[in-house]
């Protein structure tokens, strides 16, 4: 594992330098560094190699007939032999429903990114009332994405529903305020200037 | 799923990142608030931890307290009379600064498996590294074991995983938003007594509008700072709504007032009259006090002694 760099100019830090128990000072940048190795770095890893089906009772691989399945798909059912089997997560998934990111739980360990799209309706609906004509756009499409995107999931962390309300309760309230000042406008409009 | 989050969320302006462990697994979130990043590590995985330290003092952060403090003196010292008082923003931003500085030593920390090195912006301060690096230390070394100095040599698993909850902070937001408290009740003072009411409320306007926003944020942090200064927030929030529609009823029927004024010949802002606002005002600077010394009482109750 000679992988190991300073995190202040990227050179590697020789392995006289790991789990010394506290920084030491980096030999080109002066930084202190603290580096902490694990047994994961230096076992050799293991591959397990697949067996062939010696008699014509055994459960063969679904993509490879001549190796001995040892574990079905937790998400299709497809027999695996040691060469497919794909552990991930507590389950053993074939290559292509790993690709497809099929069952729940697969899903939530492949999941990389949620777009939160109750925070981006509240900002339009918020931010923009620092500038007085900007909310007569964004209003609506404040509204528009919240109700478009209410049901989408959101975070994998519980977030509520209060960011949904608070928008529209800010976007009623704009509307409100927009047509009140029109309102206002156009009724005591100074007559001289008419 | 049991999830234990290892260290207070670490947050920016737009930008945040939490750091978990979920069973076997770390998660690590980096967030810009409106979309959320997730990367997981089987604990079994990580090969290694790399910590580099760094000064508080960088370029970027000399030049904002530099800048900011600049900018306050000249605004102070350019700006006559009562004008004086906008030196309060660049203040404001110049306090930011120093709080930055104040941080302490920061720091890089790099998480290592056989296929990633990732970067964990949750810890980005000595504080918060000496603070994780324990727990994840204990945590990894209870299902892998530990490697000798030599490097060479596993030794057999030892240690118990330690149960270490993260500490309540109070987050600079909510430290901020009473201490803004307390700053809007002195200026509204100042205001009041110099007989110059109509000309603070813009300020005072933006300065409800800034406690609604930070109340808000501050409500939606309520599992990092306790039920009373996550209430507190709230309360600050609703009241500088309601306080904030007010004003702007008050100001509207100013405005009608203006109309008026324009329509018997000429513009007359003398004779505008700002509905309520000496009894608003008084009302406003009561609340700020009130509800910002609470905050801070709750604050002081709420905070841990440090380890």
């Amino acid at each position: 594992m000679g992988y190991v760099v300073c995190g202040g100019c990227s050179l590697p830090v020789p392995t006289s330098n790991w789990n010394s128990g506290g920084p030491i000072p980096c030999a080109a940048c002066g930084r202190g560094v603290d580096v902490r190795v694990f047994p994961a770095a230096i076992r050799q890893a293991v591959g397990a190699a697949p067996e062939a089906i010696v008699t014509g009772e055994e459960a063969s691989c679904y993509n490879h007939t001549m190796y001995k399945a040892i574990a079905p798909c937790d998400a299709c059912g497809r027999f695996l032999c040691a060469l497919c089997d794909i552990p991930i997560a507590g389950m053993h998934v074939c290559p292509s429903c790993f690709e497809t990111g099929k069952g729940e739980t697969l899903e939530r360990s492949r999941l990389q990114e949620r777009t939160n799209f109750d925070s981006i309706a509240l900002a339009l609906v918020t931010l923009p009332t620092l500038l007085c004509w900007l909310p007569i756009f964004t209003t609506p499409a404040g509204l528009y994405f919240l109700f478009k995107h209410w049901n989408d999931p959101s975070s994998v962390f519980p977030r509520g529903t209060w960011r949904q309300w608070l928008t529209i309760v800010f976007a009623v309230l704009q509307v409100a305020l927009y047509a009140a000042i029109t309102i206002g406008i156009v009724r005591n409009w100074p007559r001289g200037l008419e | 799923m049991n999830r234990r989050l290892l260290l207070p969320r670490e947050s920016g302006v737009f930008r945040y990142a939490e750091f978990w462990q979920e069973g076997a697994e770390l998660l690590y979130l980096n967030s810009s608030r409106f979309s959320d990043r997730y990367i997981r590590f089987q604990i079994a995985d990580v090969q290694a931890i790399v910590l580099t330290e760094s000064s508080a003092w960088n370029f970027p952060r000399t030049l904002a307290a530099g800048s900011t403090l600049f900018l306050t003196l000249v605004l102070l010292m350019a700006l006559p009379g009562r004008w004086a008082l906008w030196s309060i923003l660049p203040g404001i931003a110049f306090v930011f600064a120093l709080y930055g500085v104040a941080r302490g030593a920061r720091c890089k920390l790099v998480l290592h498996t056989a296929v990633s090195a990732v970067t964990i912006e949750a810890v980005r301060t000595m504080e918060q590294a000496n603070a994780l690096l324990p727990v994840l230390h204990t945590l990894i070394s209870s299902v892998q074991g530990e490697v000798s100095r030599d490097g060479l040599t596993i030794l057999p698993v030892t240690a118990a995983v330690q149960d270490s909850a993260p500490r309540k902070h109070t987050p600079l937001l909510q430290r901020t938003l009473f201490g803004m408290l307390l700053i809007h009740a002195a200026l509204l003072a100042v205001f009041y007594f110099t007989g110059q009411i109509s000309d603070g409320l813009v300020l005072s306007a933006t300065l409800l509008l800034a406690e609604v926003v930070m109340g808000a944020i501050a409500v939606s942090r309520r599992r990092e700072t306790g039920v009373w200064v996550a209430a507190l927030s709230g309360v600050i929030m609703l009241l500088a709504m309601v306080d904030g529609g007010v004003l702007i009823y008050s100001i509207g029927n100013s405005l009608t007032d203006f109309f008026v004024t324009i329509r018997r010949g000429g513009v007359r802002p003398d004779e505008v009259d700002w509905l309520w606002a000496k009894e608003q005002t008084v009302a406003r600077a009561i609340w700020h006090v009130v509800v910002g010394a609470a905050g801070w009482v709750a604050w002081i109750v709420n905070r841990e002694p440090e380890a």
